[in-house]
Parts: C-alpha cells; sequence; structure tokens
C-alpha cells in the first residue's frame, strides 16, 4: 500500500492508519446520534452518512480508492471532518434541535421591503 | 428593471424531501462538472468547457440543501428562504446563533467554515429594529450561506467569536456602530469612532453631520470639540419617485369593484 509522502497542507502530517482512526471516530458518531430520539432529522441524515462513509472504509483497503470515496478531499480531512462532526454531535445532545421552534418572530418581524 | 422573484418556503410547507441520497442532493461544485438541464454529468474537456448550471437547478438544489438544513435544526430555523439571485437565507431566533452557526460549521455536508461578514442592518421600522448578518462560504463545495436574526436596542445577542474566532472585530464593529451588545465577547469595545464618541453613528436616527465637529484651535493649541455648525441648513429631500417600485409587495388592498346596475335595480 503506497502512502503518499505529504497532504500538501500545512500543518496537516499524513495518516499512518487511516482506516483504524475513521473506523474509531465514525462508530463513536453513531453511537452519540443513537441517543438522540429516532425522529431527529439530524439523526437520519448523520446515520445514513457515516454509515456510507463507514461501509466504504470497510470494504475500501486501498487508500486511493478510500479516498475517492470519500470526496471531497484527503484522507486526512476526512479525519478531522469526523471529529468536527463527532462534537457538533455531542453538542446537538446537548442543544437538542428536534424540539419545536422556540420562538415564533415579531409581528412583521422579517418583511421585505 | 429586472422582475424581482423572491420564494419564501416556511418551514411546515417545506417541499417533501426526496428519496435520493445525500450525496448526489448535494453536488459539489468545486468539482468541475458540466451541467446541462438533464441529470447527466461530464467533466469538462478542451473543447467542451465546464458550463454554468442552469438557474433553475441551482435555485432547486438550494431549495433542497434549505429543506435540509430545516430538517436537522426545527427548533433554531423560523423561514428559509431561497432570493431571486439564488442565495440561501436562513431566519433563525435570536437566542439559536451559536448552535446554527456550529452546525454550519462542522457539518459534513455544510462545511461553513469560512465567516466571510458580520454585520446588522437598521430598520427602524420593524418590533426588533436591528437585522444581524452573517455570511458563510463553504470552501469544499464551492457554496455560500447567510444567516440573519433580529435584535432590539437592549436586548443582547450571543457572540460566535468560540466558533468563528474572525468574527472579533465585526463584532466590535456593530457594537461601535449600532450599539448591540455581545454577550461573551472577549473584548466588546469601540473599533471605529473616536475615543470620547458617544452614540451609534449607522443607525438611521443619527444623523450624517453627526452632532459634534472636531478642529484644531489654535488659541487653546490643541483640538477642541464643538457642536457642528453647517454653513447651509440641512435640506431634507424627498427622494421617492411617482412610480409604483415593488408591485408585488403592495400592502394596501386593491380597490374594490363598485356595485353592479343589476343589485341596485334589485333593491330600487
Amino acid at each position: 500500500m503506497a502512502s503518499k509522502l505529504t497532504t500538501g497542507l500545512v500543518g496537516l502530517a499524513v495518516e499512518a492508519h487511516p482506516h483504524k482512526k475513521l473506523k474509531i471516530l465514525y462508530e463513536t458518531i453513531l453511537k452519540v446520534v443513537s441517543t438522540m430520539p429516532a425522529s431527529a432529522g439530524y439523526r437520519k441524515f448523520t446515520e445514513e452518512n457515516i454509515k456510507q462513509r463507514l461501509s466504504a472504509v470497510n470494504t475500501t483497503p486501498d487508500l486511493n480508492q478510500l479516498e475517492e470515496k470519500l470526496r471531497p478531499g484527503q484522507l486526512e480531512e476526512a479525519i478531522e471532518l469526523a471529529k468536527s462532526e463527532l462534537s457538533l454531535a455531542k453538542n446537538l445532545v446537548r442543544w437538542k434541535p428536534w424540539e419545536p421552534l422556540i420562538s415564533e418572530p415579531p409581528e412583521g418581524q422579517w418583511e421585505w421591503p | 428593471m429586472s422582475r424581482l422573484f423572491r420564494s419564501l418556503w416556511r418551514r411546515s410547507t417545506t417541499l417533501r424531501y426526496s428519496n435520493r441520497p445525500i450525496a448526489s442532493a448535494l453536488q459539489p461544485c468545486l468539482l468541475k462538472r458540466n451541467y446541462t438541464n438533464e441529470t447527466e454529468v461530464n467533466a469538462p474537456t478542451e473543447q467542451i468547457p465546464a458550463v454554468r448550471a442552469s438557474t433553475e437547478v441551482v435555485k432547486q438544489q438550494l431549495v433542497e440543501f434549505g429543506d435540509y438544513i430545516a430538517q436537522c435544526l426545527p427548533k433554531f430555523i423560523q423561514q428559509v428562504q431561497v432570493t431571486f439571485t439564488n442565495e440561501l437565507e436562513l431566519l433563525i431566533t435570536p437566542d439559536s446563533v451559536i448552535p446554527v452557526c456550529t452546525f454550519l460549521r462542522d457539518n459534513h455536508l455544510c462545511q461553513f467554515t469560512n465567516l466571510v461578514d458580520l454585520t446588522a442592518v437598521d430598520v427602524p421600522t420593524r418590533p426588533c429594529r436591528f437585522e444581524i448578518v452573517y455570511n458563510f462560504l463553504s470552501i469544499p463545495y464551492n457554496q455560500r450561506i447567510r444567516v440573519k436574526t433580529y435584535t432590539n436596542e437592549v436586548t443582547a445577542i450571543d457572540s460566535i467569536c468560540q466558533v468563528h474566532p474572525g468574527a472579533n472585530w465585526y463584532e466590535r464593529e456593530v457594537w461601535d456602530m449600532y450599539g448591540v451588545f455581545f454577550r461573551h465577547h472577549p473584548d466588546l469595545r469601540r473599533i471605529l469612532t473616536d475615543y470620547g464618541f458617544d452614540g451609534h453613528p449607522f443607525r438611521k436616527d443619527f444623523p450624517l453631520s453627526g452632532y459634534y465637529e472636531v478642529r484644531y484651535d489654535d488659541e487653546l493649541q490643541r483640538i477642541v470639540r464643538d457642536p457642528v455648525e453647517l454653513a447651509q441648513e440641512f435640506r431634507k429631500f424627498d427622494l421617492k419617485t411617482p412610480w409604483e417600485v415593488f408591485p408585488n409587495y403592495r400592502k394596501t388592498p386593491e380597490i374594490e369593484a363598485p356595485a353592479t346596475e343589476s343589485s341596485t335595480e334589485e333593491k330600487k
């Protein structure tokens, strides 16, 4: 398996074990998201997306092919993305966005012109 | 003048979400593609360069994307709209600035990591006169989005410096120019006005020439601040045009048709 020499991005080192890291991150995201109610829109879409990516990670041993499947960006960027998605999922469990709207705008607020 | 067309989608009456997988519904525009009116996609070549997507296709994509965000965050989003120039706007409650901006920054399908602009708009006729506007850019997807909230002179709004550190000076500018206070801002102080300046210049009730003028006084040998004296008294022009500007946004109802002759004959 040819690992690349550099990512081309300053401060982002080439990852030695991308499969392992991505697998752990995606599984943790799925675990966090499963604590949300099943009807939550975020849970449905995130589960669909992450399961797709997780299956790509599990079935593709070749790094170049995996990069193609996890577009856009490189594997190292995909790892950073997964980390931020995980922190987002944890925050959303606290903020509970699936509940109904907090407050309607006052009368005539969004009128234009 | 081009015909203005603005479509409003209230969250409760949004389009039914299609069953296509998400990745195809949100086609990353950065990947060079050749869009036609059919859904066929070809890589650009030297003979056939990449063609800009038609406005209907772009609008439809934006509508679906706005629908996706509204389904993920129904607690925070009051309205989603797409302007006639195909720009997506989210109208949110003022308490939900941080959750929405964090979602837009961190989600796989959004990735709006770049804060382009943070401003306020003063519309004194509205109940909450200041409208705070955030513009974001997603570099991987080459997509822009606008987030709008509202507040008045006394209500504070959360600062997004923890989400986007670049918002620091923008929020200072909004505080200085409009008087909107940002909670948990690391350093909220004036940025453009003079050190002892009183007032918020960009508000609509602040006059163009200001209240004080500053000049160097030879006798006192220093800068002095005097109430402003204009050589000519202020002339107010009514810049309205006699022609109706926005016929689609008329507020007064049409004049009702007069009673017909047959009904008047029956009364007789």
